[in-house]
């Protein structure tokens, strides 16, 4: 039996091909751009789908949907250069998928957590009629202001239709602080962005053999 | 490859170039403006107000810098609202020449302090400022041909989608033509993978006539990008070629990835730079890559040249701004409108005279909530807030005391907000003083024998009257008037500014204004 040697010599249009793609991978400029663009409309799809079904705060109050996951999906950008690529996202209730966050105010003493419909997706300046109440357990709330006129109170006896069980509706919980677990699933998971960035590497050579 | 969380700066672009356009026609009259011209501008119906509108802008801003929340923009418009005095019953904004906006219900689309309001004109002026950046993204060359056509999609849930209504009893019932794909065909759009997805070529004049509602619809936005419409929760994403060239959205000549021009600039220079890099010692190159700054065109300068160069001209744009900016107050303050550079000349004055916004604010509800004790004769339950005090009850008539008696005795009644927010306050258990100028104003917290978080004016004395002491009718409140008091002074201070004004019209204007003015004086 005799050995079969091939021998394959490269030439011509082959050869200066593969010095552009030699030049091409060491300036890495337009695949990166491919990951990046890949990688850009996965989170975008991603944050979208999330969108749609998403509204555990919102549905548990019977609020609107305030649409903050809709806002940080057309606002998902990319960037990439020789360095690689950048996915940026404009939402600050993004950044708790890397790890857990706590809110602090900044301007007041306590954060305020919508309690009810109304109040869902609004600050409590925007209400001119809250008045502070405070609980046996030590927690406070902001609750509706009595909108009455006096002499209908006057008639009641002030507050003595109150006492028998007509309390006024909890608009906002107000807490020291509050601490958000992680939720990696705010974002596309490391395996779906790194098919994601081979999607972006094969488009990246698909156009360079055309 | 990472994930950051930054300003969004394509649409931040995009929004600093539209020009703030105060206006008092409806949504229908503004569809009659061309589309190209409404895409540079940020306006909103019946929105005649610019400090209004600079306040939704600067919301928009905080927003896309993702340093605030929808929330918050909301906020920010609500104050702005309530410190110009608008009230949509009474026709918008009190500074509005009677009869020019016609007046709208509480609550509803027609009122611009409504929630459901500044909801749709905030999230709709985001969208459009972020899909104007995404589709501006999406035609670069590389982009277009990798991502060659764009798919509408559903990006977010509503009650009622476009193509159904609710009946009375809140059931879902459909509206024959009014949904998305209809739309999408009626604009010439083709559904592809069995009539379930609308995709098109990014080039392609569907988006355009989708925007302009193509088929007869009223509630478009005019642009070939998303939102088409108000309140849509529909938006569009990129196809790649793959899928484009496996339905047939395109066919494999289409949009041919142009390797000229394409490929050529990006290889040539890499090329270049590794042949005139060799033989140069490493420590060399080193010390140039940190000198050397990338443009955004692909050549390389020299940083501190080009740092020299961007201070000269962010001087020169700095000092013709001053100018505009200055100018723009001038004819803004006599024409009784506000600009940004206004608004904060303003609120310097105040400041220097003492008031703080929040001063003004509350000194002006309680002003109406006075008016609408006396005009009603009914109490008006937190009518302000005093720091260090809390809410204030005007209560009409409380037995021997209350508003009535000061109104009946003393015929006053505008002067009490003034003294409650410039006074020295004095605070007991249950009683509180507040002195100003001679006068006093008393306020009960147990005005029926139970303790209450709410003071109620009870009482109100001249001793400067008695005394002979300083009248009060001095004392205003210094919103506008405090500018307005003496145009003539400010513009004469401003006769520099007016004379090395390059803009024509403006010049000639500020020269009118003030020769009318001198006039007046004499």
């Amino acid at each position: 039996m005799s050995l079969l040697s091939v021998d394959i010599s490269i030439g011509g249009d082959a050869q200066r091909m593969l010095a552009q793609l030699e030049a091409e991978l060491l300036n890495p400029v337009e695949i990166h751009e491919d990951i990046a663009a890949r990688a850009e409309n996965l989170t975008r799809d991603y944050l979208t789908s999330l969108a749609q079904t998403r509204h555990a705060t919102a549905d548990s109050l019977g609020a609107t949907p305030t649409g903050h996951l809709e806002r940080a999906a057309e606002s998902v950008t990319s960037r990439s250069d020789a360095e690689g690529a950048v996915i940026g996202i404009t939402s600050p209730g993004i950044t708790r998928a890397f790890s857990d966050i706590t809110i602090t105010p900044v301007n007041a003493k306590y954060l305020t957590i919508a309690a009810t419909a109304e109040a869902y997706g609004k600050r409590a300046g925007a209400f001119n009629d809250l008045r502070l109440a405070f609980f046996k357990n030590g927690t406070l709330a902001l609750v509706k202001a009595d909108q009455s006129s006096v002499s209908s109170r006057k008639a009641s006896g002030y507050g003595i239709e109150r006492a028998a069980g007509q309390k006024p509706p909890i608009y906002y919980w107000l807490v020291k602080s509050v601490t958000q677990k992680q939720d990696r699933t705010l974002l596309p998971s490391d395996t779906l962005l790194q098919s994601a960035a081979e999607e972006g590497v094969r488009d990246w050579l698909k156009s360079f053999l055309n | 490859m990472t994930i950051s969380f930054k300003p969004f700066f394509a649409a931040l672009r995009e929004l600093a170039q539209k020009r703030l356009v105060p206006t008092a026609l409806d949504t229908e009259q503004l569809r009659e403006i061309d589309a190209s011209i409404r895409r540079q501008a940020l306006f909103s119906a019946r929105m005649t107000q610019l400090h209004a509108l600079q306040t939704l802008q600067d919301g928009l801003k905080g927003m896309l810098d993702g340093k605030d929340n929808l929330a918050t923009a909301k906020l920010k418009m609500t104050e702005m609202y309530r410190a110009l005095g608008y009230d949509a019953e009474a026709g918008g904004f009190p500074q509005d020449k009677t009869g020019t906006v016609p007046p709208a219900r509480k609550g509803t689309l027609r009122d611009l302090a409504s929630d459901k309001r500044m909801t749709l004109t905030i999230t709709t002026n985001y969208r459009i400022a972020a899909n104007q950046a995404f589709a501006a993204k999406g035609m670069e060359e590389r982009r277009l041909h990798q991502w060659p056509a764009w798919e509408l999609v559903r990006i977010g849930r509503v009650r009622t989608p476009r193509g159904f209504k609710r009946t009375k009893g809140g059931a879902m019932e459909p509206v024959p033509g009014d949904d998305w794909q209809a739309r999408f065909v009626a604009a010439g759009g083709e559904l592809f993978d069995k009539g379930t997805r609308m995709i098109a070529p990014k080039g392609s004049d569907v988006w355009q006539r989708l925007g302009d509602g193509a088929g007869g619809y009223k509630d478009t936005l005019g642009n070939p990008f998303a939102p088409f419409a108000f309140g849509s929760k529909y938006g569009v994403r990129e196809v790649a070629r793959d899928e484009c060239l496996l339905l047939g959205v395109i066919s494999a000549e289409e949009n041919a990835p142009d390797a000229k021009a394409g490929k050529a600039p990006a290889a040539v220079p890499a090329v270049q730079s590794k042949a005139s890099a060799a033989g140069i010692d490493p420590t060399l190159i080193e010390a140039m890559k940190r000198d050397l700054a990338k443009q955004e065109d692909g050549s390389v300068r020299l940083k501190r040249e080009l740092d020299r160069e961007l201070a000269a001209a962010d001087k020169a744009y700095r000092a013709r701004n001053a100018t505009r900016n200055r100018l723009s107050l001038v004819v803004a303050m006599l024409m009784n409108h506000g600009t940004s550079a206004g608004a904060y000349k303003a609120w310097m004055t105040r400041r220097r005279k003492g008031w703080t916004p929040l001063q003004v604010q509350e000194a002006r509800r309680g002003m109406a909530g006075m008016k609408k004790a006396v005009a009603t004769k009914q109490d008006v339950m937190s009518a302000m807030h005093i720091p260090g005090l809390g809410p204030v009850d005007f209560r009409w008539s409380v037995g021997p005391r209350g508003m009535r008696r000061i109104y009946e005795d003393h015929k006053i009644s505008r002067r009490i907000p003034l003294i409650l927010m410039r006074g020295k306050l004095t605070k007991g258990k249950t009683r509180a003083f507040v002195d100003y100028k001679g006068h006093r104003v008393v306020l009960a917290s147990n005005l029926f024998g139970q303790p209450s978080n709410h003071w109620v004016l009870t009482g109100y004395r001249d001793k400067g009257k008695e005394k002979g002491g300083q009248p009060m009718n001095s004392v205003k409140i210094p919103i506008r008037q405090s500018l307005q008091s003496s145009p003539l002074h400010f513009l004469r201070g401003e006769r520099g500014a007016v004379a090395h004004c390059k803009n024509t019209s403006l010049r000639t204007r500020c020269k009118a204004l003030v020769a009318a003015l001198e006039r007046r004086a004499a």
